[in-house]
């Protein structure tokens, strides 16, 4: 950030944005902050007052992005953390703190690294995400220890700050301004009944409205409700829900590095340890991980995160270990890595079953593993043995290609062709909820082992007004028809066609969509064997798609169209 | 009349006498020799004697054949390992297998397979997209018990994809494939299909790998087939028909659709499908040097291969890669 580097000169700057009434400051440094200058100033007003004001226009989206990156940093200090409106964000370090000593120096740690990173950061801590809120923002003293409140005693912490500390709108500070209400202190001993009163009976900024009492009056219950609600979650009477940036994982292994790591075989290493630690875990409380997230905190300040799945639950490090390597090749240490987390997302029960299993090769380093994946025994693999394998096979095509590029087929109830399969990848939560394989009925019908993706039109020579192509031309190939087998006719299913508008496919698409297909199996002089479809009837058309004028227009008004949907082979 | 329509003996069991340890010293010589060429082509014993492959199948038919013996000793070496034959035993004793000059595909191994080059490219590939899917129901049907029920990998480039489109479900399951069964990965790169298919060989959880690339290089081939032979995964590559044929393939195909036979119950319609299979490459045959084409057709009801009866009793021609692009029919044409 500019203003960073400037503020180590000392020299006043601001951060500018387009106003109401012309340009005016968003954002001040310290030393323009002596000078008196303030965010909302207008330009010009500053300038006035301060001609060697150094600006720059500001950027929320860039801050916003990077607030993000810093939150994510972050992460080193609490799994569980997240934005805080524009230029805060929160972290819950519920059992963190003893790994920097103690709270105090924890938060020294963080302000000392934000710091080197060339940010000021204020930093406060306590109970509640509102009073910590408070504490960061509006503490009177900057020295550390004043921004901690001790657990259970909030309440004093809280009472001397200004109650604008309580993520209140600006009319509800107004308000409790105009009533003496300064301090948040003021607020505990009021009858919470009372309060609602008061603010009916305040002086409005506007003086006596004619706009009718009902109006202010609900507007004070609404402003009462929201100045208890607040106090209520600051001071931990009311809960406040915290929606993380990522999701908690969990089970944690973490480790931090005195001096940041550079060498690959350090990364390979930590991984090991970390796997080992995280497997440890989730034996004790006989689960096995789904989903798992390694994430790598550079000394940057930047975070690089790898994302594993597995499609069984599973904790043996060593495929662990296995699926992680794949990915580190794309990883960049940058200047070094400070802490690992290897956490993971999402558990299951694992049964003492599938342990034995797993355990055989729980304690090898991947190499190890690998070579005993490969062992040549064909004959002596168990089924149970095998279904492992094939786990562990998902799993490595997954992580590597992607999850949506391992696919399994499942049936779907229709008779429309292309929708009588659907395609899920390999990975997802329904192949791991259903074990039974899908049945597939073998059909009478004849059909192709490959689908086009779309169906794609032909010209066809054909007799009318149903018989099946005497010629056809697909891909500038013309073939001629010796054999042919059909129709065999699917009507479109209506409760889709009423539900979903044309307009939106093309115009191919919605004619195939709209009209009852006769589909004919046919092989031409060489042998190949293809499977093509007429939509729509010769000499019906009207009767079928009157509702469709334009469409029909476009698709000549009584032809019906044809497509090849696959080739036989 | 079996032993007379062998095309090309390629082993003891075929062209020489029953028993070729007792028949001399010369027999025997050329036996330990044959026996050495396998060691070194890491060919199985048992694959290289087609017909007792068969007497596994269909053991009543000869039940006192002396081959049926001298093989049951290298099959039970190779022990539980059951021979990946294309067809049954068919009525007149004379098998499909040792009609091609072939005693079963051997399982360890990569089988290339590349559509012929003249006719439509879609129909091509559609033809031999369909064989290499019954070469797999054939695997799955002869396979021990415990292989029946495994998964098969089946690997193509998303380019493919696009063009010609991907399994699809209903038209597996009437292949006699089970869809469910099936691990579909679609790489956006070739090196991807192939690190797909070398993955899917090294684990011992598979059927059968299925894999569709434009051509293979030496090293990668090589890779595979080592991986294959390490786990006794078959792996099928179906490639590009103008690309260079891959190295280390124990056997390589060049099928061409021909026209099918009239349907039984309709004169009009396509009846059962049918292939010009070309054995291009049979590694340990003399198929190798001249390669034989044969008329195939697939019954579904079956699931097994049948030789088209004319080209069987003419006895297979022998062609040349120069007759390839001016055979497109040909069934029809009588040698």
């Amino acid at each position: 950030m500019p203003w960073a580097e400037e503020s180590g000169r000392e020299k006043p700057f601001a951060l500018i944005e387009s106003g109401a009434h012309g340009l005016v400051l968003s954002a001040v440094n310290a030393p323009a902050w002596m000078e008196g200058l303030r965010p909302g100033l207008a330009l010009a007003d500053a300038r006035a007052a301060l001609p060697a004001l150094g600006t720059a226009p500001s950027e929320p989206e860039h801050d916003r992005t990077a607030l993000a990156a810093l939150t994510l940093w972050a992460g080193r200090y609490g799994p569980s953390r997240n934005i805080e409106g524009s230029d805060g964000l929160w972290i819950d370090t519920s059992g963190v703190a003893h790994l920097y000593g103690d709270e105090a120096q924890m938060l020294d740690d963080l302000v000392a690294r934000l710091a080197r990173a060339g940010l000021t950061a204020r930093a406060g801590l306590a109970d509640t995400t509102g009073a910590a809120f408070a504490l960061a923002r509006f503490a009177a003293r900057r020295s550390t220890p004043a921004r901690i409140a001790p657990p259970d005693a909030t309440r004093d912490a809280l009472a001397a700050l200004p109650v604008a500390a309580l993520r209140l709108p600006a009319e509800a500070i107004l308000l409790l301004q105009r009533l003496g209400l300064a301090r948040i202190g003021q607020l505990y001993g009021l009858p919470r009944e009372a309060l609602a009163q008061r603010f009916r009976s305040a002086p409005s900024r506007h003086g006596c409205t004619t706009s009718g009492s009902g109006k202010r009056e609900r507007q004070a219950t609404l402003i009462a409700g929201t100045v208890l609600a607040r106090l209520d979650q600051a001071l931990g009477i009311a809960p406040e829900p915290r929606t993380p940036m990522t999701e908690p994982p969990c089970h944690l292994a973490r480790l931090l590095f005195a001096e940041p790591l550079i060498s690959s075989a350090g990364v390979v290493a930590a991984v090991e340890a970390l796997a080992h630690d995280l497997a440890h875990r989730l034996e004790t409380r006989c689960e096995g991980g789904i989903r798992f997230s390694l994430d790598l905190y550079r000394a940057d300040g930047s975070v690089q995160q790898v994302r594993i799945g597995a499609s069984r639950p599973c904790r043996a490090p060593g495929h662990l270990i296995a699926l992680i390597s794949e990915k580190l090749d794309a990883l960049d240490a940058g200047f070094g890595i400070d802490a690992m987390t290897l956490s993971c997302l999402h558990a299951e029960p694992l049964d003492a079953r599938q342990i034995a299993l797993i355990s055989s090769n729980a304690n090898c380093d991947p190499g190890k593993v690998r070579a005993a994946r490969t062992r040549s025994a064909p004959n002596g693999v168990s089924v149970d043995d095998r279904g492992t394998e094939t786990a562990a096979l998902i799993d490595r095509l997954s992580n590597r290609l992607g999850a949506a590029r391992v696919l399994r087929l499942a049936r779907v109830d229709s008779h429309i062709p292309e929708r009588a399969q659907r395609r899920i990848p390999m990975l997802s939560a329904a192949e791991a909820s259903s074990t039974a394989p899908p049945q597939f009925h073998t059909p009478t019908p004849l059909r192709p082992a490959l689908l086009l993706p779309s169906p794609e039109p032909i010209t066809v020579l054909a007799e009318v007004p149903e018989g099946p192509p005497l010629r056809f031309s697909w891909r500038r190939l013309t073939h001629r028809i010796v054999r042919a087998q059909g129709p065999e006719r699917i009507e479109p299913e209506w409760w889709r066609a009423i539900g979903r508008p044309p307009q939106r496919s093309g115009k191919a698409q919605a004619i195939h969509l709209s009209r009852p297909r006769d589909y004919y199996a046919i092989e031409d002089d060489t042998g190949g064997r293809y499977w093509v479809f007429r939509a729509g009837l010769y000499g019906r058309d009207e009767d079928l798609d009157n509702a469709n004028e334009d469409e029909n227009e476009a698709a000549g008004p009584h032809n019906p169209v044809w497509f090849m949907h696959g080739v036989l082979g | 009349m079996a032993a007379a329509r062998v095309v090309m003996p390629l082993s003891p069991g075929c062209g020489v006498p029953a028993k070729p340890a007792a028949s001399g010293l010369t027999a025997s010589g050329l036996d330990v020799l044959r026996e050495q060429i396998r060691s070194i082509e890491r060919r199985p014993t048992l694959l290289a004697s087609g017909p007792g492959s068969q007497a596994r199948l269909d053991d009543a038919s000869s039940p006192g054949d002396d081959e049926t013996v001298s093989t049951k000793a290298a099959r039970s070496a190779v022990s539980g390992i059951g021979a990946w034959t294309l067809g049954d035993a068919s009525l007149d004793g004379a098998t499909l297998d040792r009609a091609i000059g072939l005693g079963g595909l051997e399982i360890g191994a990569v089988h290339e397979i590349k559509p012929v080059a003249s006719t439509g490219w879609a129909a091509g590939f559609a033809s031999a997209y369909h064989f290499a899917l019954a070469l797999a129901v054939r695997r799955l049907i002869v396979a021990p018990p415990a292989d029946r029920s495994a998964p098969i990998l089946v690997c193509f480039t998303t380019t493919q994809v696009a063009e010609m489109g991907s399994p699809y479900a209903p038209g597996l399951a009437a292949l006699g494939l089970p869809p469910g069964r099936l691990i579909l990965v679609e790489a956006a790169k070739q090196a991807d299909v192939l690190w797909a298919v070398e993955e899917g060989l090294k684990s011992e959880g598979l059927a059968l790998v299925l894999g569709q690339t434009d051509d293979v290089d030496l090293t990668p081939a090589r890779r595979l087939a080592l991986a294959a032979a390490r786990t006794s995964t078959p792996c099928l590559l179906l490639t590009h028909p103008r690309s260079a044929a891959a190295a280390a393939t124990a056997t390589r195909w060049r099928i061409a659709p021909a026209p099918s036979a009239p349907h039984p119950l309709d004169p009009e319609a396509p009846g059962e499908a049918r292939f010009l299979a070309g054995l291009e490459r049979c590694r340990g045959s003399p198929a190798a040097v001249h390669p034989v084409s044969h008329l195939l057709e697939w019954c579904n009801a079956a699931y097994r291969f049948r030789v088209v009866a004319g080209l069987v009793d003419g006895a297979s021609r022998t062609r040349t890669q120069e007759d390839w692009p001016a055979r497109a029919v040909g069934g029809r044409e009588r040698p």
